[in-house]
């Protein structure tokens, strides 16, 4: 499949269509993100899989954010599995890149991988042809685990998840859909500074009702989370709410409004 | 997300009530303390309160 990608990378390198490209490279042992340019070897490109497929994932549409802000004029490529597309789908709603600015190279995921996520789409809709098929939608199994346990149950779940909470603000800070300049996680008057523990559970419900209409589940809060809080089963359910109550899910179809953004009848827009 | 998270979902409220409408006010609050005194105390104040640090 990398060498696929390697040709569609090259392609769109020598073509022009593109300055340059979002991925990722092997450095060092190391899987980190690079810009590619037009000529730069794609020996050490990596899909980000280590030990596992997909095991090594950054946000990179954080990355690309960064440098289309600083050349807005500049078409890049991006390399992007299903929730990196859904973020930039995101991304393009809330306004913070450009539709026609981003070239994604869409790989699909492997099924191991799409089970882990339980990935409701573990595919791109940009997907490089010849890079593998479509594995189905996995159901969300551990929302199913939490609602069958009993309110007490959930209550000691969740306090003793939010009680590791250390307040580092990796979840936030790795999160691709976080670019406020203020957030409301960091006011004083909503949230204490330096106390531990962090205020049951208004810090974590905070995030969760800020990401209603943005989370993409790609997972990469859990992943940095050095406490292990269970945080994408907690936006997961945010994501339910969302689709049972307005038939929305963010960054699922290119070009739908969140129902958070219009007043009144949607018919009236 | 409360209730997800354990916490009784008729803890909280939210009614639109006009000023004009003082009586509906106050059945409403009435109404809601009853609610809760059957409830009783919130679980988050059975919380570990001696966990609490704070920095500096």
């Amino acid at each position: 499949m990398i060498d696929i990608v390697k040709k569609k990378i090259n392609e769109l390198l020598d073509s022009g269509s593109v300055k340059a490209v979002v991925a990722l490279k092997t450095l060092s042992g190391h899987i980190t993100p690079c810009l590619f340019h037009k000529g730069d070897s794609l020996d050490d490109l990596s899909l980000g899989d280590g030990k596992t497929p997909g095991d090594t994932r950054y946000p990179l549409n954080k990355v690309l954010c960064t440098i289309a802000g600083k050349y807005p004029d500049d078409v890049f490529g991006i390399i992007v599995r299903g929730c990196d597309e859904r973020g930039l789908y995101t991304l393009y709603r809330l306004n913070q890149l450009e539709k026609d600015k981003v070239v994604p190279i869409g790989i699909p995921c492997p099924e191991e991988l799409a089970k882990a996520c339980e990935c409701l789409k573990p595919w791109p809709d940009a997907m490089v042809e010849g890079t593998g098929s479509k594995v189905d939608p996995v159901s969300q199994q551990t929302l199913e685990t939490m609602d069958e346990k009993n309110i007490e149950e959930r209550f000691s779940f969740w306090t003793d998840q939010f009680l590791k909470c250390v307040k580092c603000y990796g979840c936030r800070d790795i999160c691709p859909m976080c670019f406020c300049r203020e957030c409301s996680l960091e006011c004083e008057d909503l949230v204490s500074k330096g106390e531990l523990p962090v205020d049951i559970p208004v810090f974590h419900l905070t995030r969760a009702m800020h990401m209603a209409d943005r989370c993409i589940d790609c997972g990469l809060c859990e992943q940095a989370c050095p406490a292990d809080i269970p945080l994408r089963l907690l936006y997961k359910n945010t994501a339910r709410i969302m689709k049972a109550e307005f038939g929305f899910s963010s960054g699922i179809n290119k070009n739908e409004p969140s129902p958070l953004s219009l007043l009144g009848p949607a018919s009236e827009q | 997300m409360l209730d997800f998270c354990g916490i009784e979902r008729e803890r909280v409220r939210a009614r639109w009530v006009s000023s004009a409408e003082a009586p509906e006010f106050v059945e409403e609050i009435n109404q809601f303390i009853d609610v809760l005194k059957k409830l009783g105390p919130s679980p988050l104040k059975r919380q570990v309160p001696e966990m609490s640090v704070k920095a500096g």
